[in-house]
């Protein structure tokens, strides 16, 4: 049962879920945009080590922030959520389109 | 860097977003009793740089961007 609970003794707790998560979640999209320019080419050695070193200290910051508060397990348990919300979203995208009027007349014989 | 599970999470999602791009357009009027009261137009791109620089968007923006700070590395050194 994960709840976000904002209010009375956890509410630092469950703030602090919630921010690092959201953090959490746009670094690791970041990232994968520095890994896509880096393929690409366009970037300098320097570049390339300087972006990677900035991630480096970003995720060890994190993972410092996550240790000192003890959120390591609420943020796992709230990113699978959703997760499996995004999955769920798109597994109802994959199915064919519904058609929102059907018409079937019966046929009188 | 850790592989995380690659499934549909999140930031798979973010991730396809940004790869490919996209273009959000809407015309949105309020109107009340018939009477239109606020309108917004909205024309919005997002994709990573990668992609963005690919259609020509930003392009001279992030190479200013990047020799300025070339720039300033350099000048650096050069005090030291």
């Amino acid at each position: 049962m994960t709840q976000i609970d904002i209010d009375g003794e956890s509410a630092r707790d469950g703030l602090m879920t919630l921010v690092m998560t959201v953090v959490e979640l746009l670094v690791e999209v970041m990232e994968q945009e520095a890994i896509r320019r880096m393929e690409s080419g366009d970037l300098t050695d320097e570049e390339i080590e300087r972006v990677g070193a900035q991630f480096a200290a970003l995720e060890a910051e994190i993972e410092a922030i996550k240790e000192d508060e003890q959120i390591d397990e609420p943020v796992d348990q709230l990113r699978e959520r959703l997760d499996n919300l995004v999955s769920d979203a798109v597994m109802t995208m994959d199915e064919p389109p519904q058609q929102g009027y059907s018409y079937n007349p019966i046929e009188d014989d | 860097m850790e592989p995380k599970r690659s499934e549909d999470g999140i930031v798979d999602l973010v991730d396809v977003i940004l790869r490919d791009g996209a273009v959000i357009q809407a015309d949105v009027i309020i109107t009340v009793a018939d009477v239109p009261l606020v309108g917004l137009k909205l024309r919005a791109a997002l994709a990573g740089m990668d992609t963005m620089t690919d259609y020509g968007l930003f392009e001279a923006w992030d190479t200013r961007q990047r020799d300025r700070h070339r720039e300033r590395q350099e000048s650096s050194n050069i005090e030291q």
